[in-house]
């Protein structure tokens, strides 16, 4: 016996690392289910957020009036997975996965209904979250856009009260502008601000 | 000069000031900005299309400072200080000239602002012919009438737009052929000579700011502690630019035959500045020109010491001084 001990064990440890190297570089396992579509809702919602927070930077330093910023000060404190709406769908995802494992075979309707009825239900919200950040990123896209109104009307402002009128009615008209398009980003802010409070306040 | 009749002709007079709310590469030489030669535009609505009133402008603005320099009426020195400034013709409904501390300078014309002086120069030529065939109108009642309904556009915006023969037509009390009158060769030169000197003495008073190097001196002036002091320092730069367009013209005027025209346009002009401030809500502590009655005033001495030294002063004096009651007449109470 003592003749077969060695190449036996070379050829256990070639067996052993042959599996190895498979595991590592060939084998994949069957893919999750959902999590890639989970991934999928976060990233879009980081993405959308931080071009939000971007424009919201840009709308700060030309906004010199006030307005209601509480829950966009808030939503810019969230990460995407903060978010109820996605944890939840994350969750659903998580419980939809562990199940389809101990039912690998089956079709997955048949053999997680419920995991699989509530995950579609969460992805469903997701998907509304998803849309209402994308409103809230065009909301903050129009902001930047009314602000740069403001900041032209502005430096038209400037560069008459920098000349010679002759009644002061152009500068007139400009005040008039730069108070109108101050307003109007006022609102524009708080209209922001609204959807963010949805959704940093949706369950 | 066709031009100035053709202007005159296609003018509709809704000359209200704008109550909505809305919302380079320098060329050398004087002249209007082209089309696409200046960033930003100082326009806040449309650049102006009227190749007539651009026609008008650019007679004032860029030959007749050559003719004055030809003349000696202007230094040269003071030719070379606005050589190269350029304009722009705006429909912004300000009412208003603005000269823009730019390089080159740039001054800014509101096209209902030069609709204005049109309209008021016709009304003040057409009015002494009406009041030949209908004596129970005074000579200045069509003007009065031209004031009093730019207000009214003003303080009202739902006031239409009005066409000159309209207008004449409600003076009168029945239908009146205003071509009759415009068709006069002496009334038409009449008008035109109007329409143009008051285009001179808004045009040389923006020079006249340009050569006195008034966009900058306003930054100092901005650095005064006082507002008082300010508003007094800013007021004193108006006045001295009216002084200077009004000695420009009258030097020029002289060589012919002398005549208070300047004076009547300086009116014309300041009669406007009156009227919007009527449209205009009070500016706060940041009054930029004399009181319209105290810009009258000073127009009305500077007039007289002119014409006292005058052959025929005597003679013009009666006008002035009916035309100077006229215009402070129209000065809102």
């Amino acid at each position: 016996m003592k003749k077969y001990f060695f190449p036996v064990a070379v050829l256990i440890v070639i067996v052993f690392g042959v599996g190895l190297f498979l595991q590592k570089h060939v084998w994949k396992p069957a893919p999750a289910i959902c999590s890639d579509d989970v991934r999928g809702y976060e990233e879009a919602v980081q993405s959308s957020l931080t071009a939000s927070g971007k424009n919201l930077q840009e709308v700060a330093v030309k906004f010199g009036g006030s307005a209601s910023k509480t829950y966009i000060d808030k939503l810019s404190e969230l990460h995407p997975t903060d978010l109820l709406a996605l944890k939840a769908c994350d969750t659903q995802c998580k419980l939809l996965e562990r199940c389809l494992n101990q039912n690998p075979k089956a079709a997955v309707a048949q053999a997680c209904p419920k995991e699989y009825a509530d995950y579609k239900s969460r992805v469903d919200a997701a998907i509304q979250l998803e849309q209402k950040i994308k409103e809230y990123e065009g909301a903050t896209q129009t902001a930047v856009d009314k602000a740069d109104t403001l900041s032209k009307a502005k430096q038209q402002l400037a560069e008459v009260q920098s000349g010679n009128g002759a009644s002061g009615g152009r500068e007139e008209v400009l005040k008039q502008h730069v108070a109108a398009a101050q307003e109007d980003l006022a609102a524009q802010v708080n209209a922001a601000d609204a959807l963010a409070k949805e959704i940093v306040g949706s369950p | 000069m066709w031009r100035t009749r053709v202007w005159l002709a296609s003018l509709s007079l809704f000359i209200g000031l704008t109550a909505s709310l809305l919302s380079g590469a320098a060329i050398a030489g004087a002249g209007r900005v082209p089309a696409k030669g200046i960033a930003p535009s100082p326009c806040i609505g449309p650049r102006n299309s009227d190749a007539d009133l651009d026609a008008i402008i650019n007679e004032v603005f860029v030959s007749k400072p050559r003719e004055l320099l030809t003349q000696k009426i202007i230094s040269q020195e003071f030719f070379d200080g606005i050589r190269d400034a350029q304009y722009e013709i705006c429909d912004d409904r300000v009412l208003d000239v603005v000269t823009y501390r730019r390089k080159p300078p740039l001054v800014v014309f509101d096209s209902f602002f030069m609709t204005l002086l049109g309209g008021e120069s016709q009304s003040l030529v057409l009015g002494q012919y009406l009041a030949q065939d209908h004596p129970k109108l005074g000579t200045l009642e069509l003007h009065t009438a031209l004031m009093r309904y730019v207000l009214a556009q003003n303080l009202n915006k739902a006031t239409p737009s009005i066409q000159f023969p309209q207008l004449v037509q409600q003076l009168v009390g029945e239908p009146t052929d205003v071509q009759k009158y415009l068709n006069v060769p002496k009334a038409n030169g009449e008008i035109e000579n109007f329409v143009l000197t008051s285009f001179y003495f808004v045009i040389f008073h923006e020079f006249c700011h340009v050569h006195n190097g008034d966009p900058d001196r306003r930054l100092q002036i901005a650095k005064m502690s006082s507002a008082a002091a300010q508003e007094a320092a800013l007021v004193q730069l108006e006045e001295n630019a009216d002084a200077c367009a009004m000695d420009i013209m009258n030097r020029d005027e002289a060589q012919y035959k002398f005549s208070p025209i300047s004076f009547i346009c300086a009116f014309m002009v300041t009669s406007t500045q009156a009227v919007l401030e009527k449209v205009l809500p009070p500016q706060r502590g940041s009054a930029t020109h004399p009181a319209p009655q105290e810009r009258l005033d000073k127009a009305y001495q500077t007039s007289i010491a002119y014409i006292q030294a005058q052959p025929d002063g005597a003679r013009y004096k009666a006008s002035i001084d009916g035309v100077y009651q006229h215009f402070a007449d129209l000065l809102p109470k």
